[in-house]
């Protein structure tokens, strides 16, 4: 135990693993929504959080771009590069059987992982920073409310996570594609005897989920910095949230991301900070060996 | 099984002797350079050709067998340190560590076969991933046990000399190979056949899923974690990036794909092309990327263009499974 | 208007038809009779692009389609009903049909559809907030209907419409199908239900064993030997 676990700091921690999970349940959502509808596994998902994170510091902070022009280069630049990756590394491996698109899939996300962790390593610390670390602070004043004061960047990332699995659930449920991506997701012959363009839902969904991915890589490292190898372990969060949370639901990957973003907290706070990327490994295995259905229970649409 | 060569009958039987000959006494007209560069290839090619028991027969995707081989080395190591006087006894009682390190090794396999075979497809095959980050992160943390960021040196007086370790790790390549062929010839083989080809029918013709899995898991792990602590002793020290680098894990499996999965000789092909790659790319190129994007760029290609590697598209034997 | 030359078409290395012919006329009610496993639904399938075509050719208003993927032929006005239905049951019923239009290019006049579905099935508008998976089984194959009609399909395939349906319930079901072909639509229907489908169709074959084996009028076919004795006296 480093200090005392008072009421203010509970919160503290409370407020930061909510932020966390949050953002992990978002990212989760996009992965499991790229899964659900075209059963392609990204494992290369984590790193367009990376991708987020290094471009947005970029532009922020060695460019020194004010936050609004930034924010807009950014949104079009990442659904740009979804679009594309969805076009070089996902179209492709259509119209093979399911068991190869699998392993196609692990193949070419695992080495779009590799390649792009990799060459940003490289060339940022080339070009930009011999240490890459990717991290931006926000000045915000802290918020006092009941007489226990908050982190103000802890509250902007949590708006920011509301704010998009909103926006997620309106596209889902309100518009044509969402709807259509939710028919192939739980009927996929079902979905194409309708009319449903598959080819439509898989660049919507990737280009879309990949920009939230993006995005929330931009929001994390506010709370906390980021590295150009974190990719691979962040997908692997996101299959946690999956495991616990069940594939395609919305519900499920928020309390799976919460779960997780609270005892990565907790055990930080506890035993410090190096053990938190074993406890996200821990849980994983203790969910599938107590519920290998996940504790939500299985996908819905 | 009509898909496994029969690498060990008349004339095939013959060629093999002849390789295997060849290659004992390979080492006399090599310089030391080119024989370490063979032993490390003996190394990964056992990696590869046990993540092919899953990978292949079974059809499961194992991206941490490195998991294994880094595991067996660290256990052999931190077993010295930490019992320095039975160490110094001889190398019999080297050979006695050794045998407890890979019992440690297959033990562990057993034990997490129980939360790994609850998964399938894509979960599997990353949780397999999680697992070798999972004990890579225990490894830096238990600095006292492990040596953290820092490893493990052992005192020179350990060190197995170079010829008796290349020719080790050919015994331990060529039982990997034999352990391949044997189990694609026995009841286990056909049973992790049928699996692959289909889990309920399997199920529905009595075949014990979980038991073929785990067995199958167990057996792949020994020969790599053998290789590790031939690795490992061979050099004088462990740390985390010589024996659990995310290339010790994730070269077997560019080697077993790009070779051809299910196939006795697939990894070894793959694995003589890889290696010749990668030789070529540390000393005769200048890269504009680290070798670890480039093996990315591999396994790209592979999954786009030639995802059934290089000998089953010469061969041609699979078949295109039916949409489901 | 449908015009399927020698298709032939494997699972694997299972070969589920065999250079099977046939074709419908525009306003044309044909049906395809034949017992279970026969291929009625490989051939509706292979129709569809759900599942490719190993040999032959599937021409539609003049045009191949068989390198076309399947939403362009549902576009083309080819339209499925299912074998077991398929509606989506954790969606409404209103969802259910919306989804159908947007599929097809139709969200602009999504209420003219609609009324039109509607029309044909009133209980829908009654059903429209309800889950798509609580209704009866009837229900849920007029809504598997009604989703059909949502893509203003030139062709209309039913795959054993009737199957697992209370006979009171299949008459009124085939009294729609009845009105749809009155009102000049082109029907292609699956059936089992030899009786039934061989009544209503203008022309039908009888497919065995993934081949063609009989073909002609549907009355005929009702007073032919073969016909009677295999599918009907039982
Ligand atoms: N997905 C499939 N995989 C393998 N074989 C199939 C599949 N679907 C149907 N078959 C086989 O194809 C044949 C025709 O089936 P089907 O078209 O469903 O017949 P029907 O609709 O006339 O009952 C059957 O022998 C069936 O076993
Ligand atoms: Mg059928």
């Amino acid at each position: 135990m480093s200090s005392l676990l008072t009421p203010q700091i509970l919160l503290e921690l409370l407020l930061g693993g909510i932020s966390l999970g949050g953002i992990y349940a978002l990212m989760a959502l996009a992965l499991s929504l790229a899964l659900a509808t075209t059963h392609i596994l990204n494992v290369a998902h984590g790193s367009f959080m990376v991708l987020g994170a290094a471009a947005s510091t970029l532009l922020i902070k060695y460019l020194g771009l004010s936050p609004v022009p930034s924010l807009v280069i950014l949104v079009a630049g990442f659904a740009l590069v979804g679009w594309v990756f969805e076009l070089v590394c996902v179209r492709p491996l259509q119209g093979r059987a399911p068991d190869r698109i699998l392993i196609g899939s692990i193949l070419i996300t695992f080495g779009f992982a590799l390649a792009f962790e990799a060459g940003l390593g490289f060339y940022w610390a080339k070009l930009v920073d011999p240490q890459p670390t990717f991290s931006l602070t926000l000045t915000m004043p802290r918020l006092t409310l009941w007489g226990v004061s908050l982190s103000g960047t802890r509250l902007v990332i949590l708006a920011f996570v509301c704010l998009a699995v909103l926006v997620f659930h309106l596209f889902l449920t309100k518009t044509p594609v969402g709807k259509m991506a939710r028919a192939i997701a739980q009927d996929y012959e079902g979905a194409l005897i309708l009319g449903v363009n598959p080819r439509l839902v898989s660049v919507t969904i990737f280009t879309v989920g990949l920009l939230a991915t993006a995005l929330s890589g931009l929001f994390f490292i506010l709370a906390t910095p980021l590295g150009p190898h974190d990719g691979l372990r962040l997908t692997l969060v996101a299959m946690t949230v999956i495991v616990i949370g069940g594939v395609g639901s919305l519900p499920g990957a928020l309390l799976g991301g919460i779960v997780l973003g609270i005892t990565d907290v907790f055990t930080a706070f506890v035993f410090g900070a190096v053990w938190s990327p074993v406890t996200y490994v821990l849980v994983f295995f203790v969910v599938l060996l107590v519920r290998p259905q996940g504790l939500v229970g299985i996908r819905q649409g | 099984m009509a898909r496994v060569p029969g690498v060990f009958r008349g004339r095939r039987l013959l060629a093999v002797g002849v390789v295997l000959i060849g290659l004992v006494v390979l080492p006399r007209f090599l310089t030391r350079d080119l024989v370490t560069a063979l032993f490390f290839a003996f190394a990964l090619i056992t990696v590869a050709l046990n993540y092919d028991l899953l990978g292949g027969f079974l059809g499961y995707l194992n991206l941490g067998q490195g998991t294994f081989f880094g595991g067996g080395a660290y256990a052999v190591f931190i077993l010295t340190k930490h019992m320095p006087g039975v160490a110094a006894a001889g190398p019999l009682a080297l050979i006695g560590l050794v045998v407890v390190a890979v019992a440690i090794i297959a033990l562990f396999a057993a034990i997490v076969a129980y939360p790994l075979f609850r998964l399938k497809g894509a979960y599997f095959a990353m949780a397999t991933f999680g697992l070798f980050l999972l004990v890579r992160q225990l490894i830096l943390n238990l600095e006292r046990l492990t040596g953290g960021a820092f490893g493990i040196y052992l005192p020179p007086g350990y060190y197995v000399d170079q010829r008796l370790a290349y020719w080790l790790m050919l015994g331990v390549v060529t039982l990997s190979v034999a352990v391949n062929y044997l189990i694609s010839q026995t009841r286990l083989g056909v049973g992790l056949h049928a699996i692959r080809e289909s889990e309920p029918a399997a199920a529905a013709i009595g075949i014990d899923l979980f038991r073929h899995k785990q067995t199958a898991l167990v057996i792949s792990v020994i020969p790599s974690a053998l290789a590790g602590c031939l690795f490992g002793l061979h050099f004088g020290y462990v740390d985390l990036e010589s024996v659990l680098g995310v290339d010790k894990t994730l070269l077997p499996v560019i080697m077993a794909m790009l070779g051809g999965t299910g196939l006795v000789l697939g990894p070894i092909v793959g694995g003589v092309l890889i290696r010749v790659i990668d030789v070529s790319l540390k000393n005769y190129l200048t890269l504009p990327i680290p070798a670890l994007g480039v093996y990315g760029l591999i396994l790209m290609v592979i999954g786009l263009f030639m995802p059934e590697g290089i000998l089953a598209g010469l061969t041609r034997r699979r078949r295109v499974a039916p949409r489901a | 208007m449908l015009e399927v030359r020698q298709l032939s078409v494997s699972y694997g290395d299972l070969r589920a038809l065999w250079d099977v012919s046939f074709r419908v006329s525009a306003g044309e009610l044909v049906a395809i009779i034949g017992p279970n496993g026969a291929g009625k639904t490989t051939t509706l399938r292979a129709i569809l692009g759900l599942i490719p075509a190993a040999a032959g050719e599937i021409v539609f208003n003049g045009r191949h389609l068989n390198h076309e993927p399947s939403h362009r032929r549902v576009r083309e006005g080819i339209a499925l009903v299912p074998e077991g239905r398929r509606i989506f049951p954790y969606m409404s019923v209103l969802e259910n049909l919306e989804l159908a239009a947007h599929a097809t290019g139709g969200s602009r006049d999504l209420e003219a559809r609609l009324a039109q579905a509607f029309a044909v099935f009133p209980i829908l508008a009654e059903r429209r907030g309800q889950l798509a998976g609580t209704m009866s089984g009837g229900e849920q194959q007029m809504l598997a209907i009604g989703r059909a009609l949502m893509a203003r399909p030139r062709l209309l395939m039913l795959d054993e419409p009737s199957l697992g349906l209370a006979p009171v319930v299949v008459d009124r079901l085939y009294q729609t199908i009845r009105d749809l072909r009155a009102q000049g639509l082109t029907i292609l229907l699956v059936e089992q239900y030899v009786y039934g489908a061989l009544e209503l169709a203008d022309r039908a074959y009888v497919l065995e064993i993934g081949r063609i084996t009989r073909e002609g009028e549907g009355q005929e076919l009702l007073h032919d030997d073969y016909v009677r004795k295999t599918y009907l006296v039982v």
